[in-house]
Order: structure tokens, then C-alpha cells, then sequence
């Protein structure tokens, strides 16, 4: 199960499918990305979909057999990582800077969709709380919560997408 | 399920086939694409139009100074 913030809009239609990231927030690519949790996906709207006053929550069934899940699997995990210290590599090595973000959307036009690689399951540590009064941890720093996002590079992997919390605020 | 091994081999070969100017030409298109998104989703963007080196053409016979023995300008 995987849940998809957005900003709520009044006269807008509820949406049909998740809406596919290609900004700046889409550091692990292009694609479409789901928290794994409830809880990060409020913090998510809380943070960041603001503009509206509200957010809704979509929740969806994924398909990730063929995704990178580098949270619970070891073998991926140290894959994953070689490829962007690979990748990292390239780049220096033909004297051009890159920031990750740029390894990892890199990485997504051109290596992993070629691969068979259909999506990536990642923890992001939640290191920048946004409000003071949101406990990660009791104990700062030590955080035992995984932030895990499911980001998928296409539409075929998703089935079920439905609304399942309006105007969250 | 994924084979690691087999994919560690591969996309080592796949990275390897960039040279400069094929990353060069990603980072162009990465960056535009990121222009664009932040320009359809209402942010504030930069955009740099082409500029244009500006000469000027000049032809010293159209300089006429009344103290100059020039020969256009005793023909007007």
C-alpha cells in the first residue's frame, strides 16, 4: 500500500491517478512517489502542499517485484549504492560536478527503466523535522522510524488509486 | 525478482559507454526539464535569453569636421 499527497483544490476534480513528480522535488527521478506510512504522508501535505490550506491523501496498491528495495533487502541495498558511487564516479572522472539528485535522475532516464528496474523503495531519514513540536524520536538524533518512499517509474505497477482522506489540514 | 549480480555486470557497461559529451547533453536537458517544471507549477524562474554581440558598423567618410581637407565634403 502506498499514499500520495496532494494539494486539495475546491473546484478541481478529485484525481483519477497519482500526478507524476518531475521537479526539484523529484530527487530520486521522475516518476511517481508514495509514502509507505500514513504519518509521513500528513507531514508531507502538512510541510510541503500547503498552498491550498488543505491536502488529500490517496492510498494505492503497488506493484514492486521489479523495484530496487534498498530499505529490506541487503543484496540491493549494497547494489544500489555501488551504482551511485559508480555513477558519482563517471561523472568526476570526465571533470563535471553533479549533486546526488542529479545521479539519481541520471540514473532513472538512463540506466535503471533500460535494466528492468521499475521503481525504487528508499528510506529517507527523517533528519528535518519541519515543526518543533513533531517527535521523530524521544531521543534526538536516534531516529528508529524508517521514512520509506516508494517512487515508480510507471503507471503499470499502480492499481487501485483512490481518494482516501479529503481536505487534511 | 531482480538479479543483482547480473545487473551489477550490465550497468557497469552501460555507465561506462557515456563520454563527456553525451553527460554534457543530459545535464543540459536535466536542467532545462527542471526549468520547465518549476515554470508550470507557477514558480519563479531564470531564464537566460541568447545575447547578442552588438557591432557597430561606422565608415570614417561620414565623419565630417569642418577642419578636414576631406573631398566628400568640399563635393557637398
Amino acid at each position: 500500500m502506498g499514499y500520495h499527497t496532494q494539494e486539495y483544490r475546491a473546484n478541481a476534480p478529485l484525481l483519477d491517478k497519482p500526478i507524476r513528480c518531475k521537479g526539484k522535488n523529484a530527487w530520486l527521478g521522475v516518476g511517481y512517489y508514495f509514502w509507505t506510512e500514513l504519518e509521513f504522508a500528513h507531514y508531507w501535505g502538512q510541510d510541503f502542499k500547503v498552498s491550498t490550506g488543505y491536502y488529500d491523501i490517496s492510498r494505492v496498491s503497488i506493484d514492486v517485484e521489479n523495484c530496487l528495495n534498498t530499505v529490506f533487502d541487503e543484496d540491493c541495498y549494497f547494489f544500489f549504492r555501488k551504482k551511485i558511487e559508480e555513477t558519482i564516479d563517471i561523472f568526476k572522472n570526465r571533470n563535471l560536478t553533479v549533486s546526488l539528485e542529479q545521479v539519481h535522475r541520471f540514473l532513472t532516464d538512463n540506466v535503471w527503466t533500460k535494466h528492468g528496474i521499475e521503481g525504487i523503495i528508499y528510506d529517507d531519514k527523517p533528519t528535518n523535522p519541519r515543526k518543533s513540536d513533531r517527535i521523530y524520536s524521544e531521543i534526538p538524533d536516534l531516529y528508529y522510524k524508517k521514512r520509506i518512499q516508494v517512487m515508480i517509474f510507471s503507471l503499470k505497477n499502480i492499481r487501485n488509486f483512490e481518494i482516501y482522506l479529503e481536505e487534511q489540514n | 525478482m531482480l538479479d543483482y549480480k547480473k545487473l551489477d555486470k550490465e550497468i557497469t557497461l552501460t555507465l561506462q559507454q557515456f563520454d563527456k559529451e553525451q553527460l554534457e547533453r543530459w545535464i543540459e536537458f536535466d536542467k532545462n526539464r527542471e526549468t520547465m517544471e518549476n515554470l508550470l507549477s507557477g514558480e519563479t524562474v531564470m531564464l537566460e535569453l541568447e545575447s547578442i554581440r552588438v557591432r557597430k558598423l561606422s565608415d570614417p567618410r561620414e565623419n565630417i569636421s569642418s577642419n578636414t581637407n576631406n573631398t566628400f565634403a568640399k563635393a557637398a
